[in-house]
């Protein structure tokens, strides 16, 4: 399935304009501080569900919960 | 995904070569174990035997002579895919191409084969120079976008954070707080879902192309490492 899903998204990367989101500069602070929250698994249920919502509304966004959620690499490698 | 003949890629690569270098035993090779077995490859994805027949002799015209200023086809094999992937992509491009010709020409007039093949030959020049905007390719590109646009929010988001992201799926149990078998089920249902709209959207856009998963998933991936 991993396979799978990196073919459909190298196709979609390399031939797509719209998936995968920019990062951009005018987050407002308090979505910012609500993505935080999503990295760090503290939203419950309904409020993720919400901002799932939104991320798939608001594709350039994602990036910057991609930063949030990024483990630290030193405490990703001393989890393994 | 592997190539279904078992032949090494530089083995292909080597191949390639020998034929551009007009080797008789490589030339042989090249129709025997690579443009013939294209006959079924064709047929099953929507081409009758006569349409399969000219793309083949197309191909094989193709290959080692270029037309014009264009040089032949096996100079743009790169060798990042097998030879049988990539001359069975080459052509299912001009088999959809085609297909829509005959849709929208219905009226075909009585052609020899010498005058299918050149045909082919000319629309295997115009599919050479803008291969990323072939009718194929939109295709493609638009039956996943809208079977990855059909994904529940949340799904969509897990796809999208661990595969152009980069995201761990150990970071997604964090931030959704679910087990990793949790979050491995829902994705393999998604992936469930995005195959059969994606397949559904094709069937509806064009029901003479057929196309299983594995041949989509085959063009996606030939496509972005080799096609042309």
């Amino acid at each position: 399935m991993n396979e799978t899903f990196q073919i459909l998204a190298g196709f979609l990367d390399k031939f797509s304009d719209d998936v995968v989101g920019h990062a951009r500069e005018d987050i407002p602070a308090d979505l910012r501080a609500r993505l935080r929250d999503f990295a760090q698994g503290t939203l419950d249920d309904a409020e993720r569900a919400r901002l799932c919502l939104s991320m798939k509304e608001n594709p350039q966004w994602i990036p910057a919960l991609a930063m949030e959620a990024r483990t630290p690499r030193g405490e990703r490698d001393a989890a393994r | 995904m592997e190539p279904r003949l078992n032949t090494s890629r530089s083995e292909d690569r080597q191949l390639a070569e020998a034929c551009l270098a007009q080797d008789p035993v490589a030339l042989e090779e090249l129709r025997r174990l690579h443009l013939s077995p294209l006959r079924g490859i064709l047929t099953n994805r929507g081409a009758n035997v006569t349409e399969a027949e000219d793309l083949i002799g197309g191909l094989w015209a193709d290959c080692t002579v270029g037309r014009g200023e264009r040089g032949p086809l096996l100079e743009k094999f790169n060798g990042k895919c097998s030879l049988h992937n990539w001359l069975a992509t080459v052509a299912t491009h001009l088999l959809y191409d085609q297909l829509r010709r005959k849709k929208f020409h219905a009226e075909i007039t009585p052609r020899s084969p010498e005058e299918r093949v050149e045909e082919v030959l000319e629309r295997l020049g115009a599919l050479m120079e803008n291969p990323s905007d072939s009718d194929l390719t939109r295709l493609l590109l638009a039956s996943l976008e809208q079977a990855f646009g059909g994904c529940p929010p949340e799904e969509h988001l897990m796809i999208r954070l661990l595969y152009f992201h980069g995201i761990s799926q150990r970071d997604l149990c964090r931030m959704w707080r679910w087990s990793e078998p949790k979050i491995s089920r829902r994705l393999k249902a998604t992936m469930e879902e995005i195959k059969q709209n994606t397949l559904s959207h094709i069937a509806q856009a064009d029901p003479d192309l057929k196309l299983q998963w594995e041949d989509f998933e085959e063009l996606c991936h030939t496509q972005q490492l080799a096609f042309l």
